[in-house]
């Protein structure tokens, strides 16, 4: 076996045993566990939107003891201001002078869960943005590399919309994919039920040794990048992401739809996906290809992470509120299109 | 695949351990091992791009193997149906060339047609269908659609090894079977409808090119011909005519010869019917007693009730009087026969000829139904027998008839067959006047393309032959020397 091949078996190999670890502690939501992992090792962020008591921090704790990366835990509250995660410059004394030094916050980990970010001030939610998107830290004018790899899940509480601050899109774009927990069904409740409730509490073994963790994963991580992408099917993806915005748009050129318009999207929507959605649904399909010992990226990989890549991208409007119409519907009514157009260009 | 590659380097290497460096081994070692896998990939990948380039070759020949064969098929049935309504017209008139040069550009057509789907067949879609075909998950694709810079990853190696190993999933002959099995077929069923409606097409005589060197089909419609191209020629020998005929050697003189004795002989009939008219009464003829001065409604209105009442057993008497209409020659030609001469002067030597040489339906005394398919006459008007009815002008028992007489031994006066009448199929000539108009049963000069009655004994009709001029000048030159005194 060629190192490649041999890397890519391994990259398979981690793969499938995370997700059978968790798989043993977290009970049900095995699509959307895989989810959470495509992104983890696509690089990206994950917005968790689920209620309370589904799972939510029991995930993102058992994703950093099996990786065995530092992990972090954030509850984001109303007071919660940016120094006090990101970290800020205290006053220390050392040899008989008084010096400004940086004391990291919580952000400087590997996996950091930002529990219920909605209840923090949008002042406090963006100072993630940095941190999210060039992985970094800016305090009093000095950037601080924040440690590799940085992983951020966030969770969202969808009931108490009281005294909470809505996501700005800017904060959305950032996360690679939002996974919605729904309840559990009865089997996996009644499963979750015996087996948090016995004697016996499933324990995880990490993966990775401690000092090696951190390289292994960024190594897992190129290797994703690798994976080659057929332009044709770059373009099945842009054309996806052109799909979502609608023809009234002022910021997009006339014209310059792959797809015809679709009559969903112009009612609906009032902004669609940004280029950081194209990016995610192609990151998400190589991390998809070499989950299945592949070199390449297909059409299907694309259809795979499409909604939970571009769903939290749309901004609705208030006629998709008032007639209950998801982002997540008018992302598979793009991909029936596409489907169409795509199988009979074939 | 790169294991097999690199085997060899290695042999090598191992070979040169101890003589090398610790660090230059390192380097040769890697270098050697990076080029070679890199050679092995890029052999591995030429080899793929040879498979695409002989899956797409194959495919386009199917295409133009598959747009030939329904072409052809299809200009074959084309030409099969044109043959077949057309007729044997199709196959030498400039009608049947308009046919082929039609078939011959819808090959054409189809091929040129098919020449953009052959084009259509690039690598990429090639790609795409080969991935469809051997479930390769788009990795042909993939493969032949990445740019240069692509082939860097260092996951190119896996895609290329991935699909050497599926190669015998995408062996050009497995995916593009050669089974052309369909458009052999439609191009054997349109070549046998074509074989078909040629052999229905086939005419009941060959052109008359041909006919000049063939023999004839039937010898004694040739025979009947002949006898009115002996009487036109009468330079001819009567026994040369039958030898000819015997001989298989009829030719188209003695055809152009016939025509003329036809044209002559519808000259005389009109000259004898013109003559009754001017009898008036003095005729035997009941229905014939209209006079010549009377108008051509009444006239031929006697002429067809004394032409149709007849059974077409007997002669038809003829007139004494001149045809104001006719030639004078004819009519003293008549004029002479009535006097007591023979009318074997003016009759053919066939006519008089032995009644066991004719047909059996021609025979006296055979079923008269069978002789001539003409309704009987009305009542009051049917004419004794031999007496009247002659028949139609162009009956085919008609000429029969006039040997009759001749069989039974009667005298001339009572049944001079001056009246020639001509079998059905006698080749038939636009510009000669009809003599049957309303012959009972007969065989009408305006309807030369009517089918012969079955067991009339009349045979198949035959088609108008085209004949060339000099043969109606020689045709009237006879007819001249003939009708002179």
């Amino acid at each position: 076996m060629t190192t490649p091949q041999r890397n890519v078996q391994q990259f398979v190999d981690t793969f499938t045993r995370l997700r059978a670890e968790l798989q043993r502690v977290i009970v049900g939501h095995d699509e959307h566990l895989e989810q959470i992992l495509v992104a983890f090792f696509a690089g990206g962020h994950v917005l968790i939107e689920g209620l309370p008591g589904t799972g939510k921090t029991l995930i993102v704790r058992s994703l950093g003891e099996l990786l065995n990366l530092k992990f972090a835990r954030v509850q984001f509250t109303i007071d919660l201001m940016p120094a006090d995660i990101t970290g800020t410059r205290i006053l220390v004394e050392e040899n008989g002078q008084r010096t400004f030094r940086f004391q990291p916050g919580p952000l400087f980990t590997h996996v950091l869960l930002a529990d219920e970010i909605n209840r923090a001030t949008p002042k406090t939610q963006s100072a993630l943005l940095e941190a999210m998107a060039e992985l970094q830290v800016t305090v009093a004018g000095h950037s601080y590399p924040l440690p590799r790899p940085f992983f951020v899940l966030a969770t969202l509480n969808p009931i108490e919309m009281e005294g909470t601050y809505p996501l700005p899109e800017a904060q959305l774009d950032r996360f690679l994919f939002k996974v919605v927990l729904r309840y559990p069904s009865h089997d996996e409740l009644r499963r979750i039920l015996a087996s948090t409730t016995g004697a016996n509490v499933p324990s995880l073994k990490p993966l990775f040794a401690p000092e090696e963790a951190a390289t292994e994963v960024e190594r897992l991580r190129a290797l994703v990048r690798e994976v080659i992408t057929a332009p044709q099917v770059e373009a099945y993806a842009a054309a996806l992401v052109r799909a979502t915005i609608p023809a009234s748009s002022k910021f997009v050129p006339p014209g310059d739809a792959p797809l015809p318009p679709d009559e969903a999207i112009n009612r609906y929507v009032s902004f669609g996906a940004s280029p950081r959605g194209g990016q995610a649904l192609l990151l998400g399909a190589k991390v998809r290809a070499l989950l299945e010992g592949r070199a390449h990226v297909t059409y299907e990989d694309i259809d795979a992470v499409a909604v939970p890549a571009l769903s939290h991208r749309l901004v609705v409007n208030f006629a998709a509120l008032a007639d209950g119409v998801e982002p997540r519907s008018l992302i598979e009514g793009i991909l029936q299109r596409a489907r169409r157009l795509h199988a009979r260009g074939n | 695949m790169d294991r097999i590659a690199t085997h060899g380097a290695r042999r090598k290497w191992k070979g040169r351990r101890g003589q090398l460096p610790l660090t230059l081994r390192a380097v040769v070692h890697y270098v050697a091992r990076t080029s070679l896998a890199m050679a092995a990939i890029s052999v591995s990948a030429r080899d793929i791009e040879e498979r695409l380039q002989a899956v797409q070759r194959r495919w386009r020949w199917r295409v133009r193997l598959h747009a030939g064969a329904y072409a052809c098929s299809v200009a074959l049935v084309g030409v099969a149906a044109a043959v077949w309504w057309g007729g044997a017209a199709v196959r030498t008139a400039p009608s049947g060339w308009l046919v082929m040069l039609v078939a011959s550009l819808t090959v054409l057509g189809t091929l040129l047609a098919s020449w953009p789907v052959e084009r259509s067949i690039d690598r990429e879609r090639t790609a795409a269908w080969i991935d469809s075909r051997a479930g390769l998950a788009q990795r042909f694709s993939t493969f032949v659609s990445i740019p240069p810079e692509a082939q860097r990853s260092r996951l190119f190696p896996v895609l290329v090894l991935q699909l050497v190993r599926a190669r015998s999933q995408y062996e050009p002959r497995q995916l593009i079977p050669w089974k052309p099995t369909k458009p052999l077929a439609a191009l054997g069923a349109a070549s046998l409808v074509l074989v078909l409606a040629w052999r229905h097409a086939e005419p009941a005589h060959p052109p008359l090119a041909q006919r000049k060197t063939e023999p004839a089909s039937n010898p004694e419609r040739a025979s009947q011909v002949a006898q009115g191209a002996g009487e036109a020629a009468r330079s001819r020998e009567p026994g040369e005519h039958e030898a000819a005929v015997e001989e298989g050697t009829e030719t188209a003189e003695s055809l152009a010869a016939g025509d003329a004795a036809m044209k002559r002989a519808s000259t005389r009939e009109r000259a004898v019917r013109a003559g009754q008219d001017s009898q008036g009464a003095g005729g035997p003829l009941p229905g014939a007693r209209s006079s010549s001065r009377q108008g051509p409604e009444s006239r031929r209105a006697a002429a067809g009730t004394a032409e149709g009442s007849g059974s077409g057993e007997g002669p038809r008497p003829r007139g004494d009087g001149v045809a104001p209409g006719g030639s004078p020659a004819d009519a003293a030609a008549l004029a002479r026969g009535s006097a007591g001469g023979s009318s074997a002067a003016l009759r053919p030597p066939q006519l008089a000829g032995n009644a066991s040489e004719l047909p059996e339906a021609a025979k006296p005394g055979a079923d008269p139904q069978r002789r001539n398919a003409g309704p009987p006459a009305p009542q009051g008007q049917s004419p004794a027998k031999g007496q009247s009815g002659a028949g139609s002008g162009t009956d085919g028992t008609g000429l029969y008839d006039a040997a009759a007489p001749a069989q039974r031994g009667e005298s001339a006066a009572q049944s001079e067959p001056i009246v020639v009448t001509l079998p059905a199929t006698t080749f038939v000539r636009r510009g000669v006047e009809p003599q049957g108009r309303g012959a009972g049963g007969g065989q009408s000069l305006d309807a030369p393309e009517a089918a012969p009655v079955p067991g009339s004994g009349a045979a198949a009709p035959i088609e108008k032959p085209l004949l060339p001029e000099a043969y109606r000048e020689l045709a009237q030159r006879v007819f001249a020397r003939s009708a002179k005194p």
